[in-house]
């Protein structure tokens, strides 16, 4: 695994979003949405995030395409330092990194023709003008599997699948190298999800593309990621290959977000047992001393409450914070 | 005996501007007393529609019910004048929502909303009604639930306001329970949480569930008996185990192949339906699912198939049933649900 | 292992030309204006007064300052079809050269407000922080301040004459525009389409110019239509008081205070111009409020 390229490094990164309130609107805390993250992105695979709403993962997504400007921590794509890249050069080095969004309803313009949404990207960063856009733009509707006469068409008319093509496309005018999809098929029907899935994968393996794939869908995600990260609260939880997290999860949050996921075979679920979760995830703005999954851990100590867990490698690439591997007698 | 519920040939359009939405077209199955049963679709499946005429919820006009019944114990639902519905909305059917923000009023504490319902329905006094309300939150583990009867409903999480919900729902011990998608706005921890919850309600209280929703393992988990719905129409009905394991109508077929299984090798394609949902305004003339089927014949597009009988009280409703079974994506499946016991 | 390959010949996409054809934006909004009987009966209204000031010359034989002192106060005729006032003068001659400040005060103040009510509202609102921040309190000071005093004060310091009543109902007409664009490109800001191409690396002010902007245009238009019976109003009282169009250039305000002396015994110098100022008021407003029923629903279901 070491041999690999690595695209992209996240070191330390951190996004706290003040919370103003009281008589002055004074800063009262900070929403920690991503604390502490370290993880790499290998060219050509794609990392799977998971978690829970509200866990800091779009976040996540958005402060290494530094859509949100990250309080803290470095990112680095091909060895260059985003986070000190501003104005006009980080600009342009939107071309090498792209997003796909949840919904395909409000991610396109209603009232931009599609040959616009397509051309405008491409002419904006001088790749192609004119008729050699637009024909550009028309491949890449074939790309994703759609007609080129949809071209002079709104995006109202479009189902929500066909938009979601329409996204991707989009997110491809630029040549990109990577791509973060935000939940690309939580809001699509069931049929058209897997539609979707083969397309990003198909497009992946012509355009050797590399993708952050953030979801809560979890069986989804074993099918489409090489590895996956769990994040709970703000904090990677657990990473590894997808074997590895799925074969044998490490972290009482793992396997609880396993074993919550129904599947779809009665007799699978008649024999389950299941690990039900007390409670509800903590508010990120005062998270809970030591581990943070304390409050809801099956298999809480004494020191999850006080210390927080060192995220640690158990087996080769399999790292996980939690004191039950480390801090056991 | 009769069942509790018989729903026969019910029929629902809209009249819009753009034209006739015709969402419900003919639904008919029947629920007895005591039954799980899981209605499962895609948006635009007319499965929640369906459920809306049975509370007599459908807003007229734009809405029309076109013809059917729906007896309930007996009587017609359908027929009952407005104020007729009195005695039978939250007293003997209760719904709950897919978005408790909505359904709840936010300006009034969840104790007062939940009081008003059994002061409503079952005639209580305020202070006989705030301790059922105090009971029925503790019921759906509400912890301190004397005390949180004073909040309102933005004080709660959106799997603590799923539980008030519910606890509205159950508080005037109704007979029949209607989940319209109940989780599907909650995290996977928080929607285990509330299908055990409903579950272990059910067995206490002895209610008849119907649960709507889109995703199968839900239904899975939850329910003994499933009705499969696409284009307003029944694809597909019957005990789940069976329909699981060998499912006959090329659209809960594709449906079921859709969802990876435990076991599939990440450079396969995944199973797919193509093509999209259908236009509720320009149904074809015969199936729904015909013009995204792989088995589309010309029958199939010009005259709407009729539910069959395929296995005990399995019927699915498709003109090419010898051919579709002896399609390889059926075997596929059982080798795939195969592998998936062995894991679990 | 198991494959799972897609089922034979599965129909990929269904071509579009089957589906719905959906109508477009300004298709749908014109099907919705014409439901509004008020507001077509201020289209058409609207269209023959803008035609009647534009093509003034042709429609009447006599000229606006023309005296005829043997004709003078005397009532509706063949010869002055609206009669004539207390020097003589043709009243619809006066009426239909009339409309012409009427409409330049009206669009013109309209058109000022607009701009700079917009580029403000923009900026607050898709920049925020500090400049929101001014913005906003520019709206409160200047929705708070007496604005008709302001309009008098301006025009008495400045002169009476067209350009400057103008410029002072200019100074307040943009604050209605700037806070319902504020308030639209704050929730524009948000959606994901926006993000979408701050992603692609779209320069910020092709971002306002291409993406904000044509999401505010319907509403502009109606905030153009809404505030013109404002500046109609506004423009005939300053006249009424003497502050406004000077004589001998016909004002409607100006006739109305003239007529005002005349009132008992020669009722007609006061109904024509008062009937169309509040003909004229209500025209505009019909036509806002269609307009408003017409762009407010922007999405097709």
């Amino acid at each position: 695994m070491s041999e690999r390229e690595k695209l992209v490094e996240v070191r330390n990164l951190k996004k706290y979003f003040p919370v103003k309130g009281g008589l002055f609107q004074r800063h009262i805390g900070d929403v920690k949405a991503v604390d502490d993250v370290s993880l790499d992105i290998y060219t050509g695979e794609t990392l799977g995030l998971v978690g829970e709403s509200g866990c800091g993962k779009s976040t996540l997504g958005r402060t290494i395409l530094q859509l949100i400007r990250p309080s803290a921590g470095s990112v680095k794509f091909r060895n260059q330092e985003l986070t000190a890249v501003t104005g006009d050069a980080l600009r342009r080095s939107r071309t090498k990194m792209q997003i796909i969004f949840q919904n395909p309803y409000s991610s396109l313009n209603p009232r931009q023709m599609i040959e616009r949404t397509l051309t405008e990207p491409m002419s904006v960063h001088g790749i192609y003008r004119g008729t050699e856009a637009k024909e550009r733009a028309a491949q890449l509707l074939k790309m994703v599997g759609l007609e080129t006469y949809f071209l002079g068409r709104f995006p109202s008319e479009f189902s929500g699948g066909q938009r979601q093509r329409i996204g991707i496309a989009r997110a491809l005018s630029v040549n990109p190298e990577f791509i973060v999809c935000d939940e690309p098929i939580s809001s699509l029907d069931v049929s058209i999800q897997s539609q979707i899935v083969n397309l990003l994968k198909r497009l992946q393996k012509e355009l050797s593309l590399t993708y952050l794939f953030i979801s809560h869908d979890l069986s989804m995600v074993r099918y489409i990621c090489d590895r996956i990260a769990v994040m709970y609260l703000g904090k990677i939880v657990e990473q590894g290959e997808t074997d590895q997290i799925c074969g044998n999860p490490l972290h009482p949050y793992t396997q609880a977000l396993w074993s919550a996921i129904p599947i779809p075979d009665p007799e699978v679920e008649e024999g389950r047992e299941r690990i039900i979760l007390e409670g509800d995830v903590p508010s990120p703005i005062n998270p809970p001393n030591g581990c943070r999954f304390c409050t809801r851990c099956p298999k809480v100590m004494d020191i999850c409450r006080s210390a927080d867990p060192e995220f640690k490698e158990i087996e080769n690439g399999h790292k996980v914070a939690c004191h039950w591997y480390t801090s056991r007698p | 005996m009769t069942p509790l519920l018989d729903v026969q040939q019910v029929e629902v359009a809209f009249y819009t501007k753009d034209g006739v939405v015709r969402a419900v077209n003919g639904i008919s199955y029947t629920l007895e007393k005591g039954d799980t049963l899981g209605i499962v679709g895609e948006s635009g499946s007319g499965k929640s529609v369906s459920l809306l005429a049975m509370l007599g919820l459908i807003p007229t006009p734009p809405g029309k019910i076109m013809g059917g019944k729906i007896l309930y114990e007996g009587k017609d639902l359908l027929q009952l004048k407005r104020d007729q519905w009195s005695g039978i909305r939250g007293k003997q059917i209760a719904m709950i929502f897919q978005d408790p923000m909505t359904s709840l009023n936010p300006v009034m504490t969840i104790g007062n909303q939940i009081d008003e319902a059994t002061i409503v329905n079952l005639g209580l006094t305020s202070k006989q009604a705030r301790q059922r309300t105090v009971e029925v939150l503790t019921q759906v583990g509400i912890p301190r639930a004397a005390e949180r009867c004073n909040d309102f409903p933005h004080q709660f999480s959106g799997g603590m306001r799923q539980r008030v919900m519910i606890a509205m729902g159950i508080s005037c011990n109704p007979q029949l329970l209607i989940a319209d998608e109940p989780t599907t706005a909650l995290d996977v921890t928080i929607q285990a949480q509330i299908i055990e919850l409903v579950k272990r309600l059910q067995k206490q209280m002895g209610m008849t569930v119907i649960w709507v929703t889109h995703d199968l393992g839900v239904v899975a988990r939850l329910t003994k008996k499933i009705i499969v719905m696409y284009g307003g129409s029944i694809m597909e009905s019957g005990p789940i185990k069976p329909i699981y394991a060998r499912p006959k109508h090329p659209y809960t077929i594709g449906l079921l192949a859709s969802v990876p299984g435990a076991t599939i090798n990440r450079s396969d394609e995944l199973h797919y339906i193509g093509g999209n949902p259908p236009d509720m305004i320009r149904l074809p003339a015969g199936c729904a699912f015909a013009p995204r089927c792989a088995y589309q014949t010309e029958q199939c597009l010009r005259e709407k198939p009729g539910l069959i009988e395929v296995g005990k009280d399995h019927t699915a409703a498709c003109w090419n049933l010898k051919t579709v079974e002896q399609n390889p994506v059926l075997a596929k499946s059982e080798s795939r649900r195969a592998a998936g016991s062995q894991r679990g | 292992m198991t494959t799972l390959t897609q089922t034979p010949s599965t129909p990929a996409t269904t071509s579009l030309s089957e589906e719905r054809h959906y109508a477009g934006f300004w298709t749908a909004a014109w099907r919705r204006f014409r439901r509004n009987k008020l507001a077509l009966f201020g289209m058409v209204y609207v269209t023959l007064i803008l035609l009647v000031a534009i093509f003034a010359p042709y429609i009447t034989k006599y000229k606006v300052e023309q005296i005829f002192p043997q004709d003078a106060l005397q009532g509706p005729s063949a010869a002055h079809f609206f009669g004539s006032d207390y020097l003589g003068r043709d009243i619809f001659t006066r009426m239909v050269y009339g409309a012409r400040p009427m409409l330049i005060v009206g669009f013109f103040t309209q058109i000022f407000g607009i701009i700079i009510g917009t580029t403000l509202g923009i900026m607050a609102g898709y920049l925020g922080g500090v400049v929101d921040w001014v913005v906003t309190r520019l709206v409160d000071l200047f929705s708070a301040l007496p604005w008709y005093l302001i309009v008098l004060y301006l025009v008495m310091v400045l002169s009476p004459s067209l350009q400057n009543i103008i410029i002072a109902l200019s100074i307040t007409s943009w604050v209605g525009s700037c806070r319902l664009v504020r308030g639209l490109s704050m929730s524009i800001r948000e959606q994901e389409y926006i993000e979408a191409a701050q992603a692609l690396g779209i320069p910020g002010w092709r971002v306002v110019l291409f993406h904000v902007l044509p999401q505010a245009t319907p509403l502009l238009i109606w905030a153009f239509a809404a505030g013109i019976p404002g500046a109609v109003f506004a423009e005939a009282s300053l006249s009424f008081l003497g502050m406004g169009i000077r004589p001998p250039n016909p004002s409607w305000g100006q006739m109305l205070a003239e007529g005002g002396s005349y009132f008992s015994y020669w009722p007609h110098m006061l109904f024509f111009p008062s009937a169309f100022i509040i003909l004229s008021v209500l025209a505009f407003q019909g036509l806002a409020d269609g307009l408003r029923q017409a762009v407010a629903v922007n999405v097709n279901v």
